[in-house]
């Protein structure tokens, strides 16, 4: 009885690899950082990694395609500042669907340059990249934005006992994308296609449309990124993130488990990756660890969980191939 | 199985031995700043609460630690200057990222500090942060560069240089050596930061009405590299006789300059920076290829903030809101005569 | 007919080529200060350092990984260049530069290559080390130059009209390319990038490949630092900051499949001259330096779409 529910611990560990890493990360903080275990901080945690966590959500299922999209972070930063800068125009509603839409037009660019044109995923998102740094520095002039809206900043700085009304919506989109990717059909077509293309269109499912629609995805929750962003800092540069964001939210999906090669992955893991992140930067800081140090602990960190992973997925990946 | 335990137990112990020795490398931060010795790293509960009963906790979060000399030489003052105050200093690096100088001081009012000081990456973006910790119960003053003027209402008060004036002074010097007539490039720090354009206000103020005129600017994303190509560009875009003189957000913008001009052998340009922040470049002034700067030291700008700062958490009233330190701009001629003392 | 054909195909294999004198006869009409012999002469030092960073980069590629920490060693190369140059002179401080390029190149080569681990997020994790190595060597501050030696040369000195770093580019250029496609080595590369399973069952050790290319990546960013220090007089422990994505650009322009198994070096250099080119050209017709961006967006869309077909219709031809 005993035997079979540490085997079955085990098994889950084993495959869910983020689980115990999560635990001995948060652990180790508990144990050495005083004030770290503290419900202000963890709620803090959570709230400062809101955003981030939103786009990972979507880049989580252009990698779970076998894709990623490095145009993510500077789309971000488009559309935070149209999201401010359009709002004495065009009242702030308007503006933040401009913004989202913006945010799912250059999604479907990067699709169709991908699944029509032929791209190689990482160029057309390259490209895109590019593009909207581009035309967010033309849009903004180089000058921060100041969103005018009180309601705006309102919802960018408002709780409920603690949450940040933004870490709701991450938490109610988890559950969404989890039901899309796990329940619909479009969900289990994502899987197929990233753990075997071929196979999945000989299977007869349109691979072209189903990396379409996660390409998609991810340009909305890009878009919405921004939209939260400029309401969290109450205010859009157009330099905002760059130039590592958009390589940490990939980090974040990676190093949560999902594969970059395609085919495996929940949005759990890239919870799990986000709060991983998050969390070393949150210990550093708490530490008052010399910045320097900080800077090297974060590279060793992120190559070490990457290897415990690796060492970890060793069974599966080998089953897969 | 085996594998994937053993990757479990050496994962556990490497993360606590970089968290351990997180805390031990935060204590002896000696070891690359030289002077700044032993900042007290609270890695145990107990030892926080012996020290920090009396010592005054101060959080500081800092634009960008490694942007420059300016702001290095400025870190380590602030941290031994601390020490020798007996403020307990939490001092953090954004990097120059806005989302992360956002989520520190998140970090630091979980910590709970006496006094916030905040040397903002956008002007504007540090408003949200100023309110937040406002709105903590934590007195929160700016350094070196002001927030956006709708966020002054969040602040006790800012200590640093006068950008505006140092353009305008450096600026009017320049008008003076070209006596009052000629055009010059503006290359300009980097975009967004108020710094750059508070400089760049200043430079625009002194030559409104003059007969000089401000051909082009462009940034040099205050890197003398990036300067460099610039000025290089710039150089063949304007030949020999069409430009009198370039002004440059600081002097790492201008020794890129001046390099660039080297590099054509061009004579005809004068070289101006608003601003000068790196000892080194005094030598730059006294063989005359920098024609004219504002000094500003970066220990006379740290150790003022920390006075400021340890007033403020001390619960002392502040009388001026805007508290200016001493920025003398400094001429090949009259250099020897200003008296600088070494940073 | 099947001469056109082949012409045709020639044409689109050379389309970056095309694109690149199209791009130049583009901004000389635009601008008359733009096609001077003083300004292509600029564009070619400014080029030295991507040049040479790029045929690292072109073999990392091939080889079906990616290096996005050359731009963080850059810095910490030009760091403990300008500072040994200082100390113990230009030749044995090269010498060192060298080592430190080669030893980052053989830690990231070795977590990817023989522990497998995924290439992008790797260097991700180096990026971070090597700048705070950079922070704590430099302490955070300028190194200027202070020996004056032939060492300065380098970067800013010319033979006749050629400035010496786009020579020693040049140089570089030419035995990366010639070891890609004559070596042994060269073929292993190109084995390993287009299928690593195959490779392992003909007897090519593809670890050691993978390893040997982020050596060479980890060396070609040392020479370019070197360059770049010389050419700058000084070192700051942000120079590089943002370099990876410059160098890949100009890969990917050059038609480097980035699945692995297929590039050519002299074609990643004219990718690097189209980002050099359109960084120096913007700035000369006074437009802002961040239209440059939208600019690389188009170009690399339209230049890798043009090779695609190129590609379908050899194949189609063949």
């Amino acid at each position: 009885m005993n035997r079979t529910y540490i085997n079955k611990i085990r098994s889950f560990m084993a495959t869910n690899t983020v689980v115990p890493i999560l635990i001995i990360c948060f652990l180790g903080a508990s144990i050495f950082v005083d004030t770290f275990f503290s419900m202000s901080n963890v709620l803090n945690l959570l709230n400062q990694n809101a955003m981030k966590g939103i786009m990972a959500i979507g880049m989580t299922f252009v990698i779970i395609n076998g894709y990623f999209d490095m145009s993510i972070v500077t789309l971000m930063s488009l559309t935070a500042a149209l999201s401010s800068g359009l709002q004495p125009s065009l009242g702030t509603g308007l503006a933040i669907v401009v913004a989202l839409l913006v945010g799912t037009a250059v999604g479907a660019i990067n699709g169709f340059l991908v699944t029509k044109a032929r791209i190689n995923a990482f160029v057309a998102t390259l490209a895109m990249m590019l593009g909207c740094r581009g035309a967010s520095y033309i849009y903004s002039g180089e000058k921060t934005i100041i969103p005018k809206s009180e309601g705006f900043l309102a919802f960018g700085s408002g709780t409920v006992l603690g949450v940040s009304y933004i870490s709701i919506l991450f938490i109610l989109l988890l559950f969404v994308a989890h039901f899309v990717l796990r329940y619909t059909k479009h969900g289990r077509n994502t899987y197929a296609v990233g753990g075997n293309a071929r196979s999945a269109f000989n299977a007869g499912i349109d691979c072209d449309k189903t990396t379409f629609i996660n390409f998609v995805i991810c340009g909305f929750t890009g878009g919405l990124g921004g939209v939260l962003y400029a309401a969290f800092l109450g205010a859009a540069s157009p330099s905002v993130g760059w130039p590592d964001l958009h390589m940490m939210v990939i980090a974040a999906v990676v190093v949560g488990g999902c594969s970059l090669l395609g085919g495996i992955g929940n949005v759990w893991y890239s919870l799990g990756g986000v709060i991983i992140l998050g969390m070393i930067s949150n210990v550093l800081n708490l530490l008052n660890v010399q910045a320097y140090i900080s800077t090297l602990c974060t590279g060793l960190i992120i190559i070490v969980v990457l290897y415990v992973d690796r060492v970890m997925h060793m069974n599966r990946k080998r089953k897969k191939t | 199985m085996k594998k994937q335990i053993l990757a479990i137990i050496c994962a556990s112990v490497l993360t606590f031995s970089l968290t351990a020795c997180g805390g031990q490398d935060g204590s002896s931060s000696a070891a690359p700043t030289g002077a700044s010795s032993k900042t007290e790293a609270p890695s145990t509960a107990e030892n926080e609460s012996k020290s920090d009963s009396k010592k005054p906790k101060i959080g500081f979060v800092f634009n960008d630690v490694s942007g420059d000399t300016y702001m290095t030489t400025y870190y380590s003052t602030a941290q031994s200057y601390a020490e020798s105050l007996g403020i307990e200093l939490l001092a953090l690096d954004s990097q120059n990222d806005m989302t992360k100088q956002a989520n520190q001081v998140r970090d630091l009012i979980t910590k709970k500090v006496d006094t916030l000081i905040i040397w903002p990456c956008n002007s504007e973006g540090g408003v949200a942060s100023a309110k937040l910790a406002k709105e903590a119960n934590i007195p929160v003053m700016t350094a070196n560069t002001p927030i956006d003027k709708s966020g002054e209402e969040y602040l006790t008060c800012h200590v640093g240089p006068s950008n505006v004036r140092e353009g305008e002074e450096t600026t009017k010097q320049m008008i003076e050596d070209l006596g009052g007539k000629g055009k010059f490039l503006y290359i300009d720090g980097k975009p967004g930061y108020s710094t750059s354009t508070q400089r760049q206000e200043g430079v625009k103020n002194a030559i409104e009405g003059t007969d000089v005129e401000l051909l082009e600017s462009q940034t040099g994303q205050s890197s003398r590299d990036k300067s460099q190509q610039v000025m290089e560009n710039f150089l063949i875009k304007y030949p020999e006789g069409s430009v009198d003189a370039v002004m440059c957000f600081d002097d790492n913008e201008a020794i890129g300059a001046i390099n660039a001009l080297k590099a054509a052998k061009r004579t005809d340009v004068k070289v101006y920076a608003v601003a000068c922040g790196d000892y080194n470049t005094l030598s730059y002034i006294e063989d005359g290829t920098l024609a004219g700067t504002a000094l500003q030291s970066p220990i006379t700008d740290a150790k003022t903030t920390m006075d400021f700062a340890l007033k403020v958490a001390k619960g002392e009233k502040i009388d001026t809101f805007e508290n200016s330190i001493e920025t003398p701009v400094a001429t090949p001629s009259n250099l020897k005569s200003l008296n600088v003392e070494k940073w | 007919m099947r001469a056109i054909n082949k012409m045709g195909v020639f044409l689109k294999n050379q389309v970056i080529v095309l694109a690149m004198c199209m791009i130049f006869i583009l901004f000389s009409l635009l601008s008359s200060s733009f096609c001077q012999f003083n300004n292509a002469m600029l564009i070619l030092r400014q080029v030295a350092t991507f040049g040479v960073m790029g045929c690292g980069m072109t073999l990392v590629i091939i080889g079906g990984n990616f290096d996005l920490s050359v731009g963080s060693l850059v810095s910490l190369c030009c760091v403990v260049c300008v500072g040994l140059v200082n100390v113990l002179g230009p030749l044995p401080a090269m010498l060192i530069v060298l080592a430190v390029g080669a030893v980052s190149g053989l830690v990231s080569g070795f977590l990817v290559g023989y522990l497998k681990l995924n290439s992008m997020i790797v260097t991700l994790g180096m990026m971070s080390v090597l700048q705070a190595l950079t922070l704590i060597v430099s302490n955070g501050k300028y190194i200027p130059l202070r020996r004056v030696s032939w060492f300065t040369a380098l970067g800013q000195g010319s033979i006749g009209v050629l400035p010496i770093s786009t020579i020693i580019m040049v140089v570089v250029i030419v035995v990366f390319a010639t070891a890609l496609k004559r070596t042994v080595f060269g073929h292993h590369v190109l084995a390993v990038g287009s299928n690593a399973e195959t490779c392992r069952y003909s007897g090519i050790n593809d670890k050691r490949v993978i390893l040997e290319t982020f050596v060479l990546s980890g060396i070609s960013a040392a020479i370019g630092a070197i360059l770049l220090a010389s050419r700058d007089g000084a070192a700051q422990n942000n120079m590089g900051m943002g370099f990876e994505f410059d160098v890949i650009t100009g890969v990917i322009l050059g038609g480097t499949n980035l699945m692995g198994g297929s590039g050519n070096v002299y074609k990643t250099f004219v990718g690097m001259l189209i980002v050099a080119i359109l960084k120096n050209g913007f700035v000369v017709i006074g437009l802002p330096y961040y239209s440059q961006w939208i600019a690389q967006c188009f170009i690399m869309i339209v230049a890798v779409w043009c090779a695609n077909r190129a590609i379908q219709r050899k194949g189609e031809i063949e």
